[in-house]
């Protein structure tokens, strides 16, 4: 189990070593990033200053190990647009991106284990016919249409719900609802069909056979079976709901990560981007470090293993 | 479940499952014709979009701004969807946004399944080292929010075309290499293949001619499968203003211009959204429906 | 004599499927007595291991029901208790072993919980007597070290080890009878014998009674005191053990002896029947067995035969046994 935990944490830092020379060398192989940064109207001068500034007239060797420095020291720069430091921005804003997406993924899985058991326990009723609806209609429909649709209707025709904003608890509502509709219908769908097949299997078959109530064949031997293969795939959730956040911040207006990416992306402040890309990168290894870890908890073929 | 038993139970159920069985053949048909119909009409659209679209779709008048689709009141029969903020025709906008979203998510899923095929293959059949590294990567990159490289590709290349065919290509390979890599394994501990190395084949032989043909249909499901989730990022990332530049309408994008006026003219938005889930919803029946008939060991996908 | 400990009587057991009925089970009658082990043979798909799960009274639901018969057991009729009185005989009075010993066992749990759980389902122990009662399950099926064992995962035992373990599960609570389906078909043959010796074992210890659902005659002549032979969905042959090897009476009988390979005969060709099963979605008119049949008669065609009892213990239903 140590063991399985150093290997996972000794990749997670390669892939997070790969994401920060990715990020470095983007910049760079896409041309003098001093003509990226600096506006038409300076002189010869004021890029030679901006070059120097920025380090580009050293090496890339040199360059790269300046980059890395700096980020091991928490120093992301200067946003290019604010002129602000970029750790003071992410640091405004990822709590708030944090108190949107932490409740809202959490709320997404157990909604989803909740649904796509009962689903697969109660098969082919209504009741499955209708969570089976709502995830092919949810795997279809873009979330941020959505999101908008619902802004249409909950916002601005019965006016039940505020447009935008962080201020209140109702402000919540809408941007949570988006974020759990970005994730719960393919998880749900894989709870479903895993559960499906644990309860074709012949120790749940077994745990009749003892004379349990079907309470505990469902939720204590079905249930633990089927938590493993959604838990594995629940770090290949997280891409679609970054992706998620970025577009629940954008319509909400939410001061969070997400919209500062936009915001940044469209001003071509590079700084800024590079941060919040290295910052939601090393959120998401290390959430995939958490996920393989509880992973073995609920396996314990994995917890055992000498490898 | 559980119930005790009783006969008139028997006859109740027989006539229950019949009715379920004539019902489900009707639905089964229809699940297959309906998207077929859905999808080639939509390749109509995206071909022939000059010869259909009544207006054009970047030039608008600036005295019918904000006019409502022809059976609401107020609305033209000249402008059956109405039109946007700057007088331009919806309607021809969706028909000409078809044809950025099927040849952007086309390329990106040929690019894709290019490079997932051959880095799976690769691994799967080279194993060892090779299989190692190839795997870890592809790991970083399943687990890899590819939106945050599309970002970084929007500053350093610009938003158009083929940043976007190009983010959507970083984001898809893993997936590909990562299914045709457990194919490529279970090939080449097959008998034909063990066959093959005995007769002399060389390694690049066995994989073009030995794994390659047998993972085809693996690969024409996982294609027609991503062809929805494609059209999906591609409207995000229009949506979130990467991708397809103004004023080239894409459906993406469009949502986003009726953001601001949702309380004036819902319909900028409603439309294009409606197109994306409808042809979505039917690239994901057709391939589902490929799926059962080529490979149903996939039905997990 | 001893007690009979289940009684089944002309058990009707159906699938209803997309395509209509499929009559799994179709009028099965047999008994099991204390201390005696009552095999059921057949090919596969003849109705045996339905007849076994819907003495449990866990078909799938719902579109596996029986649809007609009584099951008794010990003065009780199993199929007139509500679901919580039949839960409490699962386990407790009738127990079962099913045919796969790799995945009868919950992965995600040690041995010594899945026991454990029975246990503690069942009978009403202090805590620290069901670790007793766990290893004492244990060591009845003879598993060696059970203290260690019973701390283990299933994925930690082998094939054969797990297969004892899905028996210490089904022998926990000492249930009057178990049904064993196919238990040693996925076994290597000489596990299989060791498995079998064990059987007899438990059964000397706790005078079981045993339903042993097979499709191998050889197995039949080791272990079991009377069987029963199925096709199609019906018991065509009751007999004892003895009798039914020296004087097989029904064709299907002697087909499948037969094909039984004899280490003493060694230049006599192995036996194998022609054709295929009826579908038990249409059964023929007649006889189900006279498709394949090598002695028919015009009447096998047109009339099921009846069941003929000879003397105390057996019966066959063939029109050329009168």
């Amino acid at each position: 189990m140590a063991r399985f935990i150093v290997i996972r944490l000794l990749q997670c830092v390669v892939a997070f070593f790969g994401i920060l020379l990715i990020t470095f060398f983007l910049l760079r192989a896409s041309g003098d990033p001093s003509t990226l940064l600096a506006s038409p109207n300076f002189s010869l001068e004021q890029v030679q200053a901006l070059k120097a500034e920025l380090g580009l007239d050293k090496s890339w060797g040199e360059q790269l190990g300046i980059y890395l420095n700096s980020i091991v020291h928490g120093d992301f720069g200067e946003s290019l647009l604010k002129k602000k430091a970029v750790g003071i921005m992410i640091g405004d804003a990822l709590p708030n991106t944090l108190k949107l997406m932490v409740p809202s993924f959490v709320l997404a899985m157990i909604l989803s284990f909740i649904l796509g058991v009962l689903a697969a326990t109660y098969r082919d009723s209504w009741w499955d016919n209708l969570v089976k609806f709502i995830a092919v209609l949810g795997q279809a429909l873009p979330g941020f249409w959505v999101a908008i649709m619902a802004v249409l209707i909950f916002s601005v025709k019965l006016e039940w719900l505020p447009v935008a904003g962080m201020d209140t608890p109702a402000h919540y509502i809408l941007p949570m609802g988006t974020l759990v509709f970005f994730t719960l219908p393919g998880m749900m769908r894989l709870v479903r069909s895993t559960m499906l097949d644990v309860l074709d299997s012949e120790y749940i078959k077994m745990a009749r056979i003892k004379g349990l109530p079907e309470r505990t064949v469902i939720w204590k031997h079905a249930l633990r079976n089927a938590l493993i293969s959604p838990l594995t795939i629940i770090g290949m959730l997280l891409p679609g709901t970054v992706l998620g956040a970025v577009i629940t911040e954008q319509i909400f207006n939410w001061p969070g990560m997400g919209r500062l990416l936009v915001e940044a992306t469209f001003a071509r402040d590079f700084p800024v981007v590079q941060a919040v890309t290295i910052i939601t990168a090393i959120l998401v290894l290390g959430i995939n470090l958490l996920v393989d870890i509880s992973y073995a908890w609920v396996d314990p073929q994995i917890r055992y293993q000498r490898t | 479940m559980l119930n005790t038993i009783t006969t008139t139970a028997k006859t109740k159920k027989k006539k229950q499952y019949r009715g379920i069985s004539r019902a489900t053949r009707v639905m089964r048909n229809l699940a297959l014709w309906i998207p077929t119909v859905v999808m080639a009409f939509m390749i109509v659209l995206a071909i022939f979009s000059p010869w259909i679209a009544p207006h054009d779709p970047t030039v608008g008048k600036i005295t019918d701004r904000y006019l409502p689709p022809a059976f609401m009141e107020g609305g033209k029969t000249d402008y059956l969807l109405g039109t946007d903020q700057l007088g331009r025709d919806i309607l021809s906008r969706l028909i000409y946004g078809a044809r950025i979203s099927l040849s952007v998510s086309l390329l990106a899923i040929a690019i894709t399944a290019s490079i997932g095929t051959v880095l799976g293959i690769i691994a799967g059949y080279g194993g060892g080292r090779t299989d190692a590294i190839v795997m870890r990567v592809v790991d970083v990159a399943l687990s890899f929010p590819g939106l945050l490289l599309a970002m970084l590709l929007a500053v350093a290349i610009g938003p158009g075309f083929w940043t976007v065919v190009f983010a959507l290509s970083l984001l898809g390979w893993a997936g590909y290499a990562r299914m045709i890599r457990g194919e490529a394994m279970r090939l080449s501990q097959s008998d034909f293949v063990a066959q093959a190395r005995v007769n002399g084949a060389s390694g690049w032989r066995i994989m073009t001619r030995h794994i390659f043909p047998n993972i085809i249909n693996s690969l024409i499901v996982l294609m027609t499968l991503q062809v929805g989730m494609m059209i999906l990022a591609e409207a995000a990332l229009s949506y979130l203003g990467i991708g397809i530049s103004v004023p080239t309408p894409s459906w993406g994008s469009m949502v986003s211009d009726g953001r601001a006026n949702l309380d004036n003219a819902w319909w900028i938005s409603a439309f294009p959204g409606a197109a994306i889930g409808l042809v979505v919803l039917s690239g994901n029946f057709l391939g589902d429906w490929i799926r059962d008939k080529l490979d149903p060991r996939l039905r997990q996908l | 004599m001893s007690n009979i400990v289940l009684q089944v009587e002309d058990l009707h057991t159906s699938f209803f499927t997309r395509a209509g009925e499929v009559k799994a089970v179709d009028g099965v009658s047999f008994y099991v007595r204390e201390g005696e082990t009552f095999g059921i043979v057949g090919e596969s798909g003849c109705g045996k291991s339905v007849t076994g799960l819907s003495i449990l009274r866990l078909l799938p639901e719902p579109a596996g029901q029986v649809v007609g018969g009584k099951i008794i057991m010990e003065g009780k009729s199993l199929l007139e208790l509500n679901p919580k009185q039949m839960r409490a005989y699962r386990g407790k009075m009738i127990s079962m072993i099913l045919q796969d010993p790799m995945s009868s066992l919950n992965p995600v749990y040690t041995i010594g919980d899945q026991i454990g759980e029975s246990v503690r389902l069942h009978q009403d122990l202090p805590e620290n007597m069901v670790e007793a009662e766990v290893i004492d399950a244990l060591r009845l099926l003879r598993i060696p070290s059970p203290e260690m064992r019973a701390r283990e995962y299933p994925f930690q035992l082998s094939g054969g080890m797990r297969q004892r373990a899905v028996g210490a599960i089904a022998m926990s609570c000492r249930p009057r009878l178990l049904i064993a389906d196919e238990p040693t078909t996925a076994l290597d043959a000489t596990i299989q014998a060791q498995y079998i010796a064990l059987f007899e074992d438990i059964q000397e210890k706790t005078n079981v009674a045993i339903i042993f659902i097979t499709h191998d005659f050889g197995v039949v002549a080791r272990i079991c005191d009377r069987v029963g032979v199925m096709y199609a969905g019906k018991i065509v042959e009751t007999a004892s053990t003895r009798d039914i090897f020296k004087n097989p009476k029904h064709p299907y009988t002697k087909a499948l002896i037969q094909s039984v390979p004899q280490l003493d005969k060694k230049d006599e060709r192995l036996f194998s029947i022609e054709g295929q099963p009826p579908s038990l979605l249409r059964l023929p008119k007649g006889c189900r067995f006279y498709p394949r049949c090598t002695v028919s008669m015009d009447i096998c065609k047109e009339q099921e035969p009846p069941e003929v009892k000879i003397g105390e213990n057996r019966s066959v239903s063939c029109w050329r046994v009168k």
